[in-house]
């Protein structure tokens, strides 16, 4: 039989509601979403904000040609949800940041990693435009400093995400910002800002009821006082304390008996921890599934770890 | 009733073929699920007003193929994103005429049967992946609604996405 002759060809978007036109196309890279617009009204109508919701492209003369279409066609602007900068470090500037942020009024996600010379300049201007912001990245912005975070974190009040590790300059002083103006944050990256202290994490476990997940890994000077007071937080699900040298057992008694949502835990490198303060956890924490610990440096045993393991068996032990 | 017959329940097509199957095999699809959670055991056939003998048959198939599968977890959207692969036996079972391929989609979407409808729409886009507008057009018999001068706008604007 010539099959050929016979087969039905019909436009998928003649024929399929559009939330699985949306799951089709969820599966393209940008590559493919380009050869979709092209293909008919039909297809470009659902392709152009798919394409458009988180652009990127490596090269810099690209980025230029992007900037001119949001300049000339302003209908483009409204698509713009998500900005990913990582691993593409040498496109960031503050010119860049500013001139594209300010037509990106939509934007709910932006991440910045390893700018060469990022300034206050542009965290101001995501304050300015981009007051819908829930997820913010600012990794290792060396240059920025408190005072701008206070700016911006009083604008983008949406903030649930945060993550500034390695932007050595923030202090307490961007952490209690962040904590009296977006008390609804879930999730924090602190991680090597050696220069906050309990004070603030104190503070910020007060007024932020809501989190879930907080990394203050090698904050040299946070010790039990912050781990006791985040450990009354009701939802903690995810607390990295790695490399702070301060935390000891006092510490996972606390999570031991307050913490019960508590997933996953991280204390590699936290010389002063004993077996008994892990065992408190290991017992006290139901919800435990994933604990990094070290066994070479600390004070717990092989056997120790494996009596752990087996008394917890969905509980996945690193050992660093 | 034998304790083998109830646990099975009649299926009926819009072209009124009854099907008899295992409530495992039924259960697949959340719609029936829970249609026979409310309802309870019955002797009655419930109507497919939407799927026909042919697909209601091949739904089928995967479903009996699939019934001891664990219910499937909730991926996140980045895992789930760009990932198209597909097993050899869905694979297999997806080599069929397009609009079978298409009827099959809308079953699974109706009948509520995630996994079916996920490895439907891989299917469609690993059918697109890769191809030009022209070649995308002829997969599906497409007519090209752009005037010249829309096409070259559209290329100009967005010419950032064309090689990535």
């Amino acid at each position: 039989m010539a099959e050929g002759s016979r087969i039905i060809r019909k436009d998928p978007f003649d024929i399929f509601p559009l939330e699985i036109l949306h799951s089709i196309i969820s599966l393209f890279s940008r590559k493919t979403l380009f050869s979709c617009m092209l293909v008919s009204k039909a297809w470009s109508n659902i392709s152009t904000p798919a394409l458009w919701r988180s652009p990127r492209t490596k090269e810099a003369n690209k980025w230029k040609s992007l900037l001119q279409t949001l300049a000339k066609t302003p209908r483009y602007r409204q698509y713009i949800e998500r900005l990913d900068f990582d691993g593409i470090y040498y496109i960031v500037t503050d010119e860049f940041i500013i001139d594209l942020l300010s037509m990106c009024k939509e934007l709910r996600e932006l991440i910045i990693s390893e700018p060469r010379n990022l300034s206050d300049a542009s965290i101001d201007a995501i304050g300015k435009h981009c007051y819908k912001l829930t997820r913010l990245h600012l990794q290792s912005c060396t240059r920025i400093t408190d005072a701008a975070i206070v700016r911006l974190v009083e604008k983008c009040k949406k903030l649930r995400t945060v993550n500034i590790e390695r932007s050595v300059h923030l202090s307490n002083l961007a952490v209690r910002a962040l904590s009296v103006s977006c008390p609804d944050i879930l999730s924090l990256d602190f991680s090597e800002l050696a220069k906050i202290d309990d004070s603030s994490i104190v503070e910020l476990s007060h007024h932020c009821m809501k989190l879930q997940s907080i990394s203050l890994v090698h904050c040299n000077y946070i010790s039990d006082d912050s781990v006791i007071a985040l450990s009354m937080l009701p939802s903690l699900r995810e607390l990295r304390v790695s490399r702070c040298n301060q935390v000891t057992d006092a510490s996972l008694f606390a999570l031991g008996t307050r913490a019960k949502e508590l997933r996953q835990l991280d204390i590699e490198r936290c010389d002063r921890v004993t077996e008994d303060g892990v065992r408190s956890v290991v017992v006290g924490c139901p919800k435990l599934e994933l604990l990094r610990i070290n066994s070479l440096y600390g004070n717990l045993s092989i056997a120790f770890v494996m009596e752990m393991e087996e008394m917890r068996n969905t509980l996945v032990i690193h050992r660093v | 009733m034998s304790a083998s017959e109830a646990k099975k329940i009649t299926l009926k097509s819009c072209d009124d073929i009854e099907f008899k199957v295992d409530i495992r095999v039924a259960s697949r699809s959340i719609l029936l699920k829970n249609m026979i959670e409310d309802v309870g055991e019955t002797d009655q056939s419930i109507p497919l007003p939407n799927v026909n003998e042919r697909v209601l048959k091949k739904v089928l198939e995967w479903c009996e193929h699939h019934k001891d599968d664990p219910q499937p977890a909730i991926e996140d959207s980045d895992t789930r994103r760009r990932n198209t692969e597909i097993d050899d036996w869905n694979k297999k079972f997806l080599e069929v005429e397009q609009d079978m391929l298409f009827e099959i989609i809308l079953a699974a979407n109706y009948l509520d049967i995630k996994q079916l409808l996920d490895i439907g729409c891989k299917t469609v886009a690993n059918m697109i992946k890769g191809k030009t507008p022209e070649q995308i057009r002829e997969t599906f018999n497409i007519q090209n609604d752009f005037t010249p001068e829309e096409e070259e706008q559209i290329r100009k604007e967005n010419e950032w996405a064309e090689d990535r």
